[in-house]
């Protein structure tokens, strides 16, 4: 048991460093309407449905820890905003999650809106003003819809190399 | 179980407080993974434009030639403003001391638009200093570990650059947006701009050094109760095809 779970977090810990890589380079290449799909943040979903909250939580710090080290995001934002997704979404994921290709669709593309909207609102707690609409057109919906798009793959992905429940 | 959700609490706390000094310390590692990516993802989008760069390849060998007259002119013009100046006893234009450097990864989120850099504190690169690509503003450095740097490019929503327009000298503040889907750059002003007015760096505040091209006036806002108006500026700098920069250390 303790194999399989110390197993578990090196994985997922090479998987953020393999995301955050991709993230950085290769997907700059294919972005749509100005975005590119967040790996971390459907790592996050996954971890948080199929594992549990703790793991959302753990994975979320993680992720938004790689996140604020290769952006010029402030530091604490993407941690605290990720992190909150992760648990809340291991919470309520347990009784929402669908394994369907359309559910997981709209099941990401639900927790990416939150996340971002959470995002959007801390920037400005630290005065840090972006016109709402803009954000929201130009990067909250087009990076969540491409988000969901590349989940379900993804998941079929993650549910072979990671133990899961 | 209360023991595991207290140790990852704790290190959800400690991420969130000491990000920005972990930050630094990834971002080190991680660079020879994101030299060896993105040199496959430029390669193969070389292949992949095959077609276009042979094209741009012939439109660029007609560009040096008509360039290298124009430079001969320009040269005697530097030297005779250089006579000139030392006649008249006028201060000499600054200099920089500047550092060369690589792109070796842009930003991995969709919120800010950085870039990040292969030589870092430890070829004397500093957070602050700015970036160059020849006469053109690139932006800013906004974090130096020892062997990569990070560098906030002038279209990030978080840039804010005094700047001028180059013929009428008016003044306002250049600083990032984004406007259907892409990251551009605004300027905010009090008086008038035309379409196709370019726009330099006026120096103010003496972060960015005075003359440096921003970009061009592509549109103008017009609104009306705004104590400022708004045009929108196309950079000078092509940031999707941007390999090299230059790092001025020393002005």
């Amino acid at each position: 048991m303790n194999w399989v779970m110390n197993s578990r977090n090196l994985l997922i810990l090479l998987l953020i460093i393999l995301f955050t890589v991709l993230q950085c380079t290769a997907l700059n290449y294919i972005r749509i309407l100005g975005a590119k799909p967040d790996l971390l943040l459907i790592l996050i979903v996954f971890s948080s449905f199929n594992l549990n909250p703790l793991y959302g939580l753990g994975v979320g710090a993680l992720c938004g820890l790689f996140s604020e080290a290769t952006s010029g995001i402030p530091s604490g934002l993407a941690v605290l905003a990720y992190s909150a997704g992760g648990l809340i979404l291991g919470y309520i994921g347990r009784w929402v999650y669908n394994p369907t290709l359309f559910g997981e669709m709209c099941l990401t593309f639900v927790s990416a809106l939150g996340v971002y909207l959470f995002f959007f609102f801390l920037l400005q707690t630290i005065n840090m003003t972006l016109p709402f609409l803009n954000a929201f057109v130009s990067i909250i919906l087009p990076a969540s819809f491409y988000t969901a798009c590349v989940a379900p793959a993804l998941f079929r992905f993650l549910r072979i190399i990671l133990p899961v429940r | 179980m209360r023991f595991k959700w207290l140790t990852v609490f704790l290190l959800v706390v400690c991420c969130i407080f000491l990000s920005r000094y972990i930050r630094p310390a990834l971002t080190t590692p991680l660079s020879p993974s994101f030299k060896l990516c993105e040199g496959f993802s430029a390669n193969a989008r070389y292949l992949l434009n095959f077609q276009d760069l042979t094209s741009e390849n012939k439109k660029l060998k007609g560009q040096i030639d008509s360039l290298t007259g124009e430079l001969i002119r320009l040269e005697e013009a530097a030297r005779e403003n250089e006579r000139l100046r030392s006649l008249l006893s006028f201060p000499q234009e600054a200099s920089y001391k500047t550092r060369a450097a690589l792109l070796i990864g842009k930003d991995s989120s969709n919120w800010t638009k950085t870039v990040l850099l292969n030589k870092g504190a430890s070829s004397g690169i500093k957070e602050g200093l700015v970036v160059t690509s020849g006469p053109n503003l690139v932006g800013r450095i906004i974090e130096a570990a020892p062997f990569a740097s990070r560098a906030s490019l002038l279209i990030d929503f978080n840039s804010k650059i005094p700047a001028k327009i180059r013929h009428s000298r008016e003044e306002g503040i250049v600083f990032g947006d984004f406007y259907r889907g892409k990251s551009i750059s605004k300027m905010k002003y009090l008086q008038e701009v035309e379409i196709g007015d370019e726009v330099i760096s006026s120096g103010l505040g003496g972060v960015y050094p005075k003359g440096l091209l921003i970009g061009k006036v592509i549109r103008v806002e017009e609104e009306k109760n705004r104590l400022y108006k708004v045009a929108e500026i196309r950079p000078a700098v092509d940031f999707s095809r941007l390999e090299e920069v230059t790092v001025i250390i020393e002005q």
